[in-house]
């Protein structure tokens, strides 16, 4: 009897140390995900890809592209607001581009850099050659307060996986989010990314 | 000295202890439950898909779509170079609306939607019988990107294939995508899920 005690206590004992390992486990999507390096605005991040420093950050209700000749072309609106991510770039050892450049709010959704043209998520990296130009971002505008840029090489999100990633705290705290919106300028004029 | 005499095949069985009974209804019943429990578990089958029209809105996991009346054109809405070519095409318009947590696009929506014309009863192929797919803004075709929370207008263009007559309807079925573990891997991704909604279209002019 006693050895029969003794047998369901112990089997009891592992099943809780079994589900206690479980529970303690993260979860499969924070395994896999990059390995981030954090920085803040200003200050350079080096991840084992590439280096990146955000200069600054400005946000608008329509954008426009330079042409050919530097002349702004027609004005691109959006549904939320515009957020402009002036950055500097380079590659470290192989060319690449940082295609999976995201802004990521406070409620966890993740914005993929705009599918339009010219700008730094676009543009092919070489190894020592920073590169400056915008990252161009639309969310609505009760999304800004929180928002962070996650850049990883590939849009792909599973071609990233335990990947180099760079995790920049763009410092839009509620205050500063809620004066930027206000001062929200009606244009801004973007030109092409040109290396340094 | 003699060796034991060995006892004769199956002497020894008696009649099964009802703890092995147990067990093994236990486990028959907890492999159909681990079985059927990927498979939506014990849960009543849905109910037949609904049938709406033009207007009204259908909410799913990535997107809430409320399709306006499909025209059926002559001249491409919808060139990706140059100027409208003539033909024979058939526009949807929607509004849409990305209700999932990260970035879509236009051809993740067409994924989602299957049109089938009538007379005829032809089923559009999506990679074979659209020419465009775009978010229609600033007078412009180029962009496709549909952002979470950001509503925008979005027009995806069929070629009606040859042999067909004009189309007057269309039975326009929108299937949900849903996040979750796939089948190769336990990591989470967007995909098909069950029919939402049978829109049941008049194709006008």
């Amino acid at each position: 009897m006693r050895r029969a005690l003794l047998g369901l206590l112990t089997g009891a004992l592992l099943l809780a140390a079994i589900a206690g390992v479980h529970r303690a486990m993260p979860d499969i999507t924070r395994r896999y995900a990059p390995i981030a390096t954090d920085g803040e605005i200003g200050r350079e991040v080096d991840t084992t890809a590439f280096r990146l420093r955000v200069d600054r950050m400005q946000v608008a209700r329509t954008v426009r592209f330079t042409d050919d000749l530097n002349l702004p072309g027609p004005a691109r609106t959006t549904r939320g607001v515009w957020v402009v991510v002036w950055a500097t770039a380079a590659a470290t050892t192989e060319a690449l581009q940082l295609q999976g450049a995201r802004l990521v709010t406070a409620d966890g959704s993740a914005y993929l850099a705009a599918s339009l043209r010219d700008t730094l998520d676009k543009a092919d990296l070489q190894p020592g050659i920073p590169a400056y130009g915008a990252l161009l971002f639309e969310i609505p505008a009760d999304r800004l307060a929180g928002a962070r840029l996650a850049v990883t090489p590939h849009s792909v999100a599973g071609l990233d996986l335990l990947g180099p990633a760079a995790d920049i705290d763009l410092g839009l705290s509620d205050a500063y989010a809620a004066r930027l919106l206000r001062e929200i300028p009606p244009s801004l004029t973007l030109r092409e990314v040109r290396t340094l | 000295m003699t060796a034991p005499e060995s006892s004769p095949a199956g002497a020894r069985r008696g009649p099964l202890r009802p703890w092995i009974i147990v067990t093994a209804v236990l486990f028959a019943l907890g492999t159909v439950l681990a079985l059927a429990w990927p498979a939506g578990g014990l849960r009543e089958q849905r109910d037949e898909v609904p049938h709406r029209k033009a207007g009204q809105t259908t909410t799913g996991h990535r997107f809430a779509i409320k399709p306006y009346k499909p025209r059926y054109v002559t001249k491409d809405p919808g060139p990706a170079l140059g100027d409208p070519k003539p033909g024979r095409f058939l526009v949807l318009e929607f509004d849409v609306r990305n209700v999932g947590h990260d970035t879509a696009s236009v051809t993740h929506l067409a994924e989602d939607l299957s049109p089938v014309l009538s007379p005829g009863g032809r089923a559009l192929d999506r990679f074979k019988d659209r020419t465009a797919g775009f978010v229609v803004r600033d007078a412009h075709t180029d962009r496709d990107q549909l952002q979470p929370g950001l509503p925008e207008r979005v027009m995806m263009v069929y070629t009606v294939p040859a042999g067909l007559p004009d189309p007057t309807n269309v039975t326009l079925t929108f299937r949900d995508h849903v996040y979750q573990a796939g089948f190769q891997t336990d990591l989470p991704e967007w995909l098909p899920g069950e029919n939402l909604a049978v829109y049941d279209l008049v194709v006008g002019r």
